[in-house]
């Protein structure tokens, strides 16, 4: 062994070999890339489904090289886009489920995190990596696109431009499966693939070999400015959940005194407006502009129900320096849940008078005119906000048992969502009599979309309406005692700012 | 005087209702090697985490190099290498790939990346180990992976959490002896063990703690003279005879006590760490006609004078003598 460690200030020795040869990154990669492509790559996971896919793609080609058939070609795409859809929408983002799991439960993250890899650094590596490995499987199988170009009747744009979604869409879901990762809770992890192999088995099977494939494909053409529009909005949703999600993960392993929730925040927000303007701008869109606010809304809402509260004064400094203004605005930005209900009762707010504003009544019928908010619209503004938050109020009053509160946020919903199947069939089984059962059970979050079911809006807008103004009243007492503690913190961080 | 390189003051914290640290306080100099001892459970993690800026304290205020760990996590983790007691490696990862991954990490780029990874291989011995995967390695490798990876970026201050446990004797002399070639390039180094007589001989200084409290502090000679025990001194006898003679013997001088019978005598303890009391002793045993044939003096060992240690800690909380909780002794 050697005798010192610390660097040598003598000439510097020779390099040896072993360690030289090390060169196969470039220093300009991350790190967390390279760490992670090394490991990657050399993963049965990776390596089994190279090769599996190669396999049947040859045995596919050569089969249709023998059979004669006009046909083939359209055989051909379709078995390339299955296989590369398997992949890429399934396989690869499950391998996302274990990526930052994996470190949390070998006790490596926290050795990471002492590095100057920041949290962000480490769950953005991670993701980036999964997609590398799926644009080597992409690259391996466009040959076979290029081979499939002479069986003849072969739409090129557009069978790029849908494999080229597809590969899209696998980063996306990948990065929603990475952010997922980062929850300590196996439980919650174990639901993805529940849900994600079954639907997504469905999904290709019946966009590739039902009648889907050739709409799609002739959809993917872009011959109308509409489906361009469109087309480029969906991608910018995709973009905007795939990176949510990553940051959600980010902010999951976090160090206490680094604050992701503004930033978060205020992109989801300013894209939001964003979005609404282009919107506004585009008058037949507007009618679309409710359902923008929405999805939002509940995109923000899983983030902020499932946040812990700040807990370090250096957090709440930035604010305090701003004097009374930056407390206020911390109101509705600190880390943390008790804030974030304050941010949803003001964007619930938001969201009726922007349904007030530009959803249209009759868009579509012969009786023009802007007539604001309906009730099913109403009952729908109203039942997805009470969806959102009262999981919260269960999670903050009754369940201590969950390490984490996005596990038990995320099992309530599980479980409302259940238990609103559960209704809707004893509902449509006993005719007579079910709907008082669904009145009954109206408190049930999701509940609320069977009076829309059974057009009894009125009824679902009185009770909806009044279990989200308790939900709100409980929860905001509840966020008032919760800043008590943060008010603790401004104080500490005000008389650090005074001893400096 | 130069500012402590790990500074803690009155830091708790619990978890729930479990108070895990309760209002500890202690420094440690610059350059020194100070040894963290308690039981499983006593605390000495949780105060070892949050030093390394991986928790948080409920209360009080923790500095390394003069800064906070909350407030300024970034400049404390460029301060300390983190050694924790279990930490699991990477599947298909090699150990130079691994140290590789960790120097890029730390921000180490080209040659420089490149001599740093050798520098430590070398030092830890890893070198003959640089092919095989890190997650394939025998404990002692581990450990030596891990102080490699902890070293990689020079730092000051070294925390090292139970570092010899679950290591066989040849691993942990190994790690004594890299222990020791740091301690004399001047890096502080705060290590936690349940092996007191190694922390004995390797540490300047000593903090015990017990139930989320430090209970004692100072050398390894502070320790065994604390407590109930101080002022005493125990003496093995060897006597040519029947050691009932001795027991006898003792019985009739008060300042004698007789704890055990041994083969050819026994063990005796005298109120007085004063050696001419001692001489006294022997010349009145010889007196009395006792045929002795060897009496020294035994040194107390750590172990037996931290159970004392627990044992008074516990009767000046509760009020009555407790059964200390089992101490697991690798030694």
């Amino acid at each position: 062994m050697s005798e010192s460690i610390s660097p040598a200030t003598e000439p510097a020795p020779e390099i040896n070999p072993i360690i030289s040869g090390l060169s196969d990154f470039s220093d300009r990669i991350s790190p967390m890339i390279v760490k992670e492509l090394r490991q990657g790559l050399r993963t049965r996971a990776f390596t089994g489904t190279f090769l599996i896919l190669q396999v049947i793609l040859g045995f596919a080609m050569l089969g249709a090289m023998l059979s004669v058939s006009n046909d083939t070609g359209r055989m051909i795409s379709s078995m390339v886009f299955f296989l590369f859809s398997i992949v890429a929408l399934i396989l690869q983002p499950l391998r996302g489920m274990t990526s930052v799991s994996t470190e949390l439960k070998d006790d490596t993250l926290e050795i990471l995190s002492l590095t100057r890899l920041s949290s962000m650094r480490i769950v953005f590596g991670k993701w980036a990596s999964l997609v590398s490995q799926t644009a080597l499987m992409l690259a391996a199988t466009i040959p076979y696109l290029v081979m499939r170009y002479f069986f003849g009747g072969m739409q090129l744009f557009a069978e790029l431009a849908l494999i080229g979604t597809v590969f899209y869409l696998s980063m996306c879901l990948t990065a929603v499966t990475v952010g997922f990762s980062c929850s300590k809770s196996a439980l919650l992890r174990a639901l993805i693939p529940l849900l994600l192999i079954p639907f997504g088995l469905m999904t290709i099977s019946s966009m590739i070999f039902g009648f889907q494939f050739v709409s799609m494909l002739r959809l993917f053409s872009f011959e109308d400015t509409e489906v361009i529009v469109a087309f480029l909005t969906f991608l910018v949703l995709c973009g905007y959940v795939g990176y949510y999600f990553l940051n959600m993960g980010v902010s999951r392993i976090a160090a206490v005194a680094e604050n992701h929730s503004f930033r978060k925040r205020v992109v989801s927000l300013a894209l939001m407006v964003g979005v609404l303007i282009v919107l506004f701008l585009n008058e037949p869109a507007q009618q679309g502009s409710l359902f923008v606010v929405i999805a939002f809304a509940c995109m923000i809402g899983l983030d902020v129900c499932t946040e812990d509260s700040v807990r370090v004064p250096s957090v709440v400094m930035p604010y305090v320096k701003r004097g009374a203004f930056g407390k206020f605005v911390g109101r509705f930005f600190y880390p943390g849940w008790h804030s974030g209900v304050f941010l949803l009762l003001v964007l619930l707010a938001f969201t009726l008078i922007v349904g007030e504003l530009t959803w249209d009544r009759s868009y579509g019928s012969y009786y023009g005119g802007r007539s604001g908010l309906g009730s099913e619209e109403l009952l729908m503004v109203l039942g997805i906000f009470y969806t959102i938050l009262a999981p919260l109020l269960v999670v903050r009053l009754f369940i201590n048992r969950f390490s984490e509160p996005f596990t038990g946020y995320v099992m309530v919903l599980v479980l409302s969502a259940l238990l609103t199947m559960l209704v809707a069939i004893f509902t449509e089984m006993s005719r007579s009599g079910g709907d008082g059962f669904v009145v009954l059970t109206s408190w049930v979050p999701g509940v609320w979309l069977l009076f829309m079911e059974n057009n009894e809006e009125g009824t679902g807008i009185v009770l909806t309406g009044v279990f989200l103004f308790g939900v709100s009243m409980l929860l905001v007492s509840r966020a008032l005692i919760e800043f008590r503690e943060t008010a603790r913190l401004e104080k500490q961080a005000e008389d650090a700012m005074r001893e400096e | 005087m130069s500012e402590p390189a790990i500074s803690v003051q009155n830091l708790s914290r619990s978890f729930g209702k479990l108070e895990a640290v309760k209002e500890v306080s202690f420094d440690v100099a610059a350059g020194s090697v100070c040894g963290f001892i308690g039981a499983n459970g006593a605390g000495k993690t949780t105060t070892m985490r949050i030093i390394a800026s991986l928790d948080y304290p409920n209360a009080g205020c923790v500095k390394v190099g003069g800064h906070d760990v909350v407030n300024s996590p970034v400049k404390v983790r460029s301060l300390i290498g983190w050694m924790p007691d279990h930490f699991g490696n990477y599947a298909n990862v090699t150990v130079l790939e691994y140290l590789d991954f960790y120097a890029r990490a730390l921000g180490y780029r080209g040659k420089d990346r490149q001599m740093r990874v050798q520098e430590v291989m070398e030092f830890a011995d890893l070198l003959p180990l640089s092919d095989r995967f890190s997650n394939k390695l025998s404990k002692g490798m581990t450990q030596r992976l891990g102080l490699g990876r902890s070293l990689l970026h020079d730092p000051e201050v070294l925390i090292m959490d139970e570092p010899a446990a679950g290591l066989d004797p040849k691993a942990r002399v190994e790690l004594k002896h890299l222990i020791r070639i740091l301690a004399e390039e001047g890096k502080t180094i705060f290590i936690s063990s349940h092996i007191l007589s190694e922390l004995g001989e390797m540490c300047d200084h000593l903090l015990f703690m017990n139930d989320g409290r430090l209970v004692h502090q100072g050398d390894a000679e502070s320790l065994r003279v604390h407590g109930k025990q101080a002022g005493l001194s125990l003496y093995r006898v060897h006597l040519i005879g029947s050691s009932d003679q001795l027991s006898n013997w003792a019985a009739v001088n008060p300042n004698v006590e007789y704890l055990e019978t041994l083969k050819q005598g026994g063990r005796i303890q005298i109120d007085s760490a004063d050696p001419e009391k001692a001489a006294y002793i022997l010349a009145r045993m010889i007196q009395d006609g006792l045929k002795v044939n060897e009496f020294h003096r035994e040194e107390r060992n750590l172990e037996d004078a931290f159970i004392d240690l627990l044992e008074s800690t516990n009767q000046a909380t509760h009020g009555a003598p407790m059964t200390p909780p089992p101490l697991p002794i690798n030694s």
